[in-house]
């Protein structure tokens, strides 16, 4: 109630919350640009970390929009039709985010042009260079005139269709190659798996969906939308098969490392499952959930499908955006194992980027949460009269 | 005409995303070509010959260390974030999977030097995505530390541990003028001394280790390199990984 009376509304409210959030990590980017990566938890033996982590994990979450894209444009389905506007601002918002990390990471960052300035195309980071602007800029592109078209009420016309197939292929390209900046280096035996880019496709179909799923029955409280069952049963079930996926993979890559007994990968997994506790619960999560969404009851359950869907966030975020990478540096060249916490200011300046993620992801959802959405506004509920009265108004304002 | 916003900033989408492909292509580079002064030595391929036998004593082998890191000006910086062109390692450590339990003691506690095997198929110049570290025609995989953006992927690739990536500012350390310091976020590791090189002259290890350690042409059948690696079995670090290491030890 107290909210009404302030000149701003709750929207913006988040978004200057967001905005505070992202401070301390900025002020300790404009530190570690000047004194470098001494900052970081990082040394010789693990020269990347949660950076180069969260990226692994958002591009997944961006190329996630292709359980939407797919089958809205190849089979016309319009559950899924529905939820392309917000569905393409978190891949709007996950991609940004990853190149953000890409950036902090380097030591270089003046010099990231040289990628272009000097192209290597041997290597995948110049892949990456084009693939990861390339695709803000397409999704980017397909949410503007999706959504332009949306606020006049005027059908998509057919013309975008190539663009849509285009993204669809890039999706798929972007996290592909994720998985080949890891998966083929010699003396890497935690990376060195054929399975990854099928794992890290898998493990990325669920994070994404997950993600807007919950967005979608948190946002019958916050953002004024709650989501349409049919669509939920269809995600839900596209959430239960890919976690599932995932885990399968997963085994599928021990298997070769466990039966086969090769010393140097043995080695690679025991050091990282032995550096913490964390790996146990990568996997206990990664159970947990799968248990829970196989079960009819527990999907169908206010408390425990949410939960479920929390629990394939925190195995996903476990495994790409922090284990994963760790994985791959736990045994040094050496035969030693090495050690890598984050400090106070690598974990500061994720949390940045992850604002200004959730800050793009925030106005992407605002500006798509329209009726024509998948995610349409509850009509019953007494507090959603009000606000859409006024993101009417906002409405105006963009027009 | 006046533009419309809506199509000015149009427009400005696609020139920010033309712009830096056409000056990516307008100044690309075609290959850098080396040119070989009069009187430095060439080879086919360079490549060093260790014996370890000849270094087992602490003090040869820390006078190799500082003759190398002194002439680079590589930093005295201890812990996981050093900075180091050479190293000493263990006989497990340097050579993982080849002890056994009954390996002869006088191996199994032998400290071997590692630095950069100068690979012939080496995947850090595969991953290097400026071209910031490169092969010559020679063998030596050479480091331009002006074009490193430092992002690192060198060091996961490199299955030997050779390269050091500068987590702060090197320059407290500079006391030889004669050598370029590196800058902080940059990677950097052992030349082979291809300046040196190009003077006529050896490698600074390969001087101050007093004859334990040859340095040659293997493309050479009368190289120095070639008769040692005749005479006697030498190893390689981790050969099974296809990276061709130039650098053999004499065990």
């Amino acid at each position: 109630m107290a909210a009404r009376r302030l000149p701003f509304s709750r929207f913006s409210l988040w978004l200057l919350f967001l905005g505070c959030l992202s401070l301390p990590g900025a002020y300790f980017y404009l530190e570690q640009y000047r004194q470098g990566i001494c900052l970081t938890g990082l040394s010789r033996d693990v020269p990347w970390g949660l950076y180069v982590a969260q990226f692994t994990f958002l591009v997944g979450v961006a190329a996630s929009s292709v359980v939407f894209t797919l089958p809205a444009h190849f089979h016309q389905d319009q559950r899924f039709a529905r939820l392309l506007l917000p569905a393409e601002s978190l891949a709007i918002g996950a991609v940004f985010s990853a190149c953000l990390f890409v950036f902090v990471d380097l030591g270089r960052p003046e010099r990231l042009w040289n990628i272009l300035l000097h192209p290597h195309p041997g290597s995948l980071i110049f892949w990456d260079m084009i693939a990861l602007p390339g695709y803000l800029v397409l999704t980017s592109l397909l949410f503007w005139l999706r959504w332009n078209r949306q606020r006049h009420g005027i059908p998509p016309p057919p013309r975008t269709g190539g663009l849509l197939t285009l993204s669809i292929f890039w999706a798929f390209s972007i996290h592909t190659l994720t998985a080949f900046l890891y998966a083929g280096l010699p003396g890497r035996d935690f990376w060195f798996s054929a399975i990854l880019a099928a794992r890290f496709l898998a493990s990325a179909f669920c994070s994404g969906p997950a993600i807007l799923l919950l967005l979608a029955l948190a946002g019958q409280r916050f953002f004024r939308l709650s989501p349409d069952p049919q669509a939920l049963r269809a995600l839900l079930r596209i959430i239960t098969y890919t976690m599932g996926l995932t885990i399968f993979f997963f085994l599928l890559a021990c298997f070769s490392v466990f039966y086969g007994q090769i010393p140097a990968q043995t080695a690679s997994f025991a050091m990282l499952a032995s550096s913490s506790s964390l790996p146990a619960w990568c996997l206990g999560t990664a159970l947990v959930s799968f248990s829970l969404l196989a079960c009819p009851a527990a999907r169908a359950h206010p408390v425990l499908l949410p939960l479920s869907l929390v629990l394939v966030l925190v195995s996903i975020w476990l495994d790409k955006g922090y284990l994963f990478i760790l994985g791959g540096f736990s045994r040094n060249p050496f035969g030693q194992a090495a050690f890598y916490a984050p400090s106070l200011p690598e974990a500061c300046i994720a949390l940045s980027i992850y604002a200004c993620g959730a800050l793009v992801v925030s106005i992407g959802l605002r500006l798509g949460s329209a009726e024509e959405s998948g995610l349409r506004p509850e009509p019953g509920r007494g507090a959603a009269s009000p606000g859409r009265e006024r993101k009417g108004a906002a409405g105006e304002k963009f027009r | 005409m006046i533009l419309s916003r809506r199509r000015f900033l149009g427009l400005a989408a696609a020139a920010v995303t033309t712009l830096p492909a056409a000056a990516a292509a307008a100044v690309a580079d075609f290959g850098g070509r080396c040119r070989t002064s009069p009187g430095a030595l060439a080879a086919g391929q360079w490549a060093m010959v260790i014996d370890s036998r000849r270094l087992a004593r602490p003090e040869r082998r820390a006078a190799v260390i500082a003759a190398c890191h002194a002439f680079h000006n590589v930093p005295d910086l201890p812990g996981p974030r050093r900075v180091a062109w050479i190293e000493q390692h263990s006989f497990a450590e340097t050579f993982p999977g080849l002890p056994s339990a009954f390996s002869p003691a006088n191996l199994a506690d032998r400290i071997f030097l590692t630095l950069c095997n100068h690979c012939r198929n080496p995947p850090c110049v595969r991953v290097c995505p400026t071209g910031a570290t490169f092969r010559r025609q020679d063998g030596i995989v050479g480091m331009d530390s002006h074009r490193c953006i430092g992002c690192r992927y060198c060091m996961a690739a490199c299955p030997f541990g050779a390269r050091s990536f500068n987590f702060e500012d090197p320059r407290p350390a500079a006391v030889n003028p004669v050598y370029p310091l590196r800058e902080r976020g940059v990677v950097e590791k052992c030349t082979f001394c291809a300046g040196r090189l190009s003077e006529g002259r050896l490698p600074l290890c390969v001087e101050a280790a007093d004859g334990a350690i040859a340095f040659g042409d293997l493309a050479d059948p009368a190289s120095s390199v070639r008769s040692l690696l005749a005479e006697n079995f030498a190893v390689r670090r981790n050969p099974g990984l296809g990276t061709e290491p130039g650098v053999y030890y004499i065990l």
